[in-house]
């Protein structure tokens, strides 16, 4: 039982990964920079120094867990748009205990601030998958709709009585120190959120390939009417896991509280939620291919952002690039399906 | 009015990587005639269909037409020469209408910019239908209609826009008797009028109803030819399958035990939809060992009783009671658990999860229970383990079982299905045309494992749209007619005239004495 994965496969992808980079390299001839230079610059920086790593792998734990959200329900053939929004819920859900529970002992708030996270994400999702239960509703709607609603919330917590008063940009003060997620490699930003992220990941991949609950999800989004003919209950199934991708989403926004910024930002949320749905796609929503995209898309918005900074490329590039490799994807997976 | 063809096939060749899906073949289509093409599935039938439509490239060989070369390299030039082919997935556009799908693309060039003369348009059609005399709602859209009467706008379409011959792919496979049999009466109209016809199929009885001439195809070899009386069910089907098949009705139904425990029991089952009755009042027994079938034309209750057997329909009233025990409020998972199987009607839209490989197919259903699942965890050797066997047993056609299921063919498919229903013996198997599209031999393999699921000492409820087929296997059968139960026959009152009546509506007492 091997998943069908063949040099011929390997060999398609490498091909479009390789077009993808050589048409970013006669983009910047074209625009007047070196390629050379770009390239150097884009595969080397964030790779540069631990201060780097650390912060690659502080965006590669949050778009992973992020793509993880949108990975599950998508399984059962659910779009699960509003994992932008959960993971702010998320976020705020771990500033607010991380503040008000900071006094207990670190191995109380800690794992409060994440329980927190996670069960207000699930909260979050759980209302369009209510929608979706009772009344039919498109979930693509209605969690997208949830987003706009969160962005409010966090101007609220972040601009109410929780505002850090002498910061310029609205946000909370600092969650205590119990609340935090330790680091793992001193001076860095490298933290445990990580190894989380990678215990999480290997867990849903488990989940989903070699549990009854992971085939009935497969099973609904391949085929509703034969999975509900043969006894699956996809009529609750498709809500629930939007709630578990809701779960993943808001972890991801705690996880990027505690062991990061410390506090709650507003805008924290950046491109994440459209990142997170292109590199889930590229891999079909397997959650152990996901750690290779996921390495991918971070190393080209990371490479971007330094490309804009070092050498004033604009940053948009990142989304030429992506979109292109997406294309070329899909064109690989026709070819290689193709007899 | 109709331009008359004569089409020669010369020599043609084609392989796909190392198959030859055809061998040297060589084939002449005429005008004002049907031609069955005959064979198996594989055989090369619609490849070689697909080449004179210009959808395939062949390796080697000539097209000629009324003697000249042609070169047909898309559907556009093959259109241009007269030549029309109706697939199985038809070419319409669901949401217009009838009338805007028989002339779209009837124009071309700079003529397809002038508004559409739409009376002109109408008048043209119902003089037509009146000289054939049928009807087409030309105000309705395409997707709100059955399939037999899309197929005729296809026909109609072709017909009209100048076909000389039209290639029919497999016609029948998805219509009811009734619908069978209103195609074949336009078949033979439009044949007056000068139209040919290649008729592609593996059904015997419909090519000796219809067709003037057959080829048969065996393995990409044009096997032969013969004109319609010159031949006989049995040699085709030699020619088909390259073997003499013995009795191809025949089964060895061992003598039942004494009539014991009814392993069903339907007491008085009434189910209504919407305020509409689809089943009045159904009282079915069946005993172990022993076959019921249940005939009729379909859309007269069938899914619905198989929908209430398997528990995704309740019923209205009444009693569903197995083995002694009520299951009328019995979930669908605990019903397979106590030995039901179902081989639904339609693969693809029942039975199948297309995007998934064949081992995750082979345990739909059984996915929860031991050996496949331990608590919540699944057993990916057991699962390998079934997936092999039922590829082994039912000789699915298949590279290896990760295979994603929705790029089997329908063939292959349908032995995946019937073979994930049989492969633990059932105490009960309700199986609905389980051979539909399949091919002779196919089909003879899959009548004899349900057989052998009987004489084992189960109990098969077998719905069928095939008398030959029903009369051959069954025990006993009830004919279904507007969801009610015209009486039930035993095996030596089985006659198909009195089946035949009791379909279109009388009572078995009626349809006995007439």
């Amino acid at each position: 039982m091997k998943t069908v994965l063949n040099v011929r496969v390997l060999l398609y992808y490498a091909f479009a990964l390789l077009v993808a980079f050589g048409f970013m390299g006669t983009l910047l001839l074209a625009l007047g920079y070196s390629p050379i230079n770009g390239y150097a610059t884009f595969f080397k920086t964030p790779f540069m120094n631990l201060r780097a790593i650390g912060l690659f792998l502080v965006k590669f734990t949050s778009l992973y867990l992020m793509g993880l959200a949108f990975a599950v329900p998508l399984q059962a053939r659910k779009f699960n748009v509003g994992n932008e929004g959960q993971f702010l819920l998320g976020a705020i859900g771990a500033a607010v205990a991380g503040i008000y529970f900071g006094g207990l002992p670190s191995f109380v708030a800690l794992p409060l601030g994440l329980i927190m996270a996670c069960l207000l994400g699930m909260l979050w999702a759980a209302m369009p998958a209510f929608m979706l239960f009772l009344f039919n509703v498109n979930e693509i709607v209605s969690t997208i709709l949830f987003n706009f609603i969160s962005f409010y919330l966090v101007d609220y917590i972040a601009l109410g009585s929780l505002r850090d008063v002498f910061a310029g940009h609205p946000m909370t003060i600092p969650v205590s120190n119990n609340a935090r997620i330790p680091t793992i490699v001193p001076q860095t930003n490298i933290n445990a959120g990580l190894v989380i992220a990678i215990i999480v990941g290997v867990g849903m991949y488990i989940v989903v390939s070699r549990t009854t609950y992971g085939y009935e999800l497969r099973a609904a989004g391949s085929n509703p009417i034969a999975s509900e003919k043969h006894g699956i209950n996809v009529k609750l199934l498709a809500p629930l896991s939007l709630i578990m991708g809701g779960a993943l989403a808001g972890l991801a926004g705690g996880i990027e509280v505690l062991g990061y910024h410390y506090r709650l930002i507003e805008g924290m949320h950046g491109f994440y939620s459209p990142l997170s749905i292109i590199l889930t796609l590229m891999v079909k929503g397997n959650p152990l291919l996901l750690f290779l995209s996921t390495f991918f898309v971070t190393l080209v918005d990371v490479g971007s952002n330094a490309l804009q900074r070092t050498m004033g490329v604009p940053v948009e590039i990142s989304l030429i690039l992506l979109g292109l490799l997406m294309l070329l994807i899909m064109i690989a997976e026709y070819l290689s399906e193709r007899r | 009015m109709v331009i008359f063809l004569r089409i020669e096939l010369i020599d043609i060749s084609k392989s796909f990587g190392d198959v030859k899906a055809l061998d040297h073949v060589n084939l002449t289509i005429n005008s004002g005639e049907i031609l069955g093409l005959l064979g198996e599935n594989g055989a090369g039938k619609s490849t070689l269909m697909n080449i004179l439509f210009g959808l395939y490239r062949m390796d080697e060989g000539e097209i000629r037409i009324d003697g000249r070369p042609a070169r047909i390299s898309s559907p556009q030039d093959a259109i241009s020469k007269g030549i029309f082919m109706v697939h199985q997935q038809f070419k319409l556009i669901p949401t217009y209408t009838v009338l805007d799908n028989l002339f779209i693309n009837y124009v071309k060039g700079m003529d397809s910019l002038k508004p559409r003369r739409v009376k002109d348009e109408v008048r043209i059609v119902e003089e037509l239908m009146k000289s054939l005399g049928f009807y087409l709602p030309l105000d309705e859209k395409i997707g709100n209609l059955p399939l037999g009467v899309q197929q005729r706008v296809e026909i109609i379409k072709a017909f009209l826009r100048g076909a000389s011959i039209i290639i029919l792919d497999e016609p029948t496979t998805n219509l009811t008797p009734l619908e069978v049999e209103e195609l074949f009466k336009l078949m033979r109209d439009l044949k007056k009028k000068g139209i040919g016809f290649v008729f592609i199929t593996h059904k015997l009885r419909e090519v000796m109803e219809i067709a003037d001439r057959v080829a048969v195809l065996r393995k990409g070899r044009l096997v032969g030819e013969r004109r319609i009386h010159e031949t006989n069910p049995e040699e085709l089907v030699e020619m088909m399958v390259g073997q003499r098949i013995e009795n191809l009705y025949q089964f060895e139904l061992k003598p039942s035990e004494q009539r014991m425990e009814p392993v069903l029991e339907l007491r008085d089952v009434v189910y209504a939809e919407k305020g509409i009755l689809k089943l009045k009042n159904i009282s079915i027994r069946v005993y172990p060992g022993e076959i019921y079938g249940i005939a009729g034309i379909a859309g007269n209750g069938q899914s619905e009783l198989l929908n209430i057997i398997t528990g995704y329909l309740k019923p209205s009233s009444g009693k569903i009671v197995f083995e002694g025990k009520d299951i009328t409020n019995t979930p669908i998972l605990k019903r397979i658990e106590l030995g039901i199987r179902v081989i639904y009607e339609d693969r693809v839209r029942d039975g199948a999860l297309p995007s998934l490989p064949i081992f995750d197919n082979s345990i739909l259903g059984d996915h929860v229970f031991p050996p496949f699942a331990k608590g919540k965890i699944l057993n990916r050797d057991e699962i390998s383990a079934r997936a092999e066997r039922i590829v082994r047993i039912f000789k699915v056609a298949t590279p290896s079982i990760s295979k994603i299921a929705g790029r089997l063919s329908g063939g292959n498919l349908q032995k995946l299905m019937v073979g994930r229903a049989l492969d633990k013996q059932p105490r009960l198997l309700v199986a609905y045309t389980p051979t539909r599209g399949l091919d002779v031999a196919t089909t003879r393999f899959v009548l004899e494992k349900i057989v052998e699921v009987r004489n084992n000492g189960g109990a098969v409820i077998y719905i069928g749209e095939d008398l030959d087929e029903l009369i051959s296997i069954s025990d006993r059968i009830g004919v279904m007619y507007k969801g009610e139960l015209m009486g039930e026959l035993q095996r030596k009152e089985f006659s198909k005239e009195v089946i035949g009546k009791m379909m279109a509506g009388y009572r078995l007492a009626e349809a006995m004495s007439k």
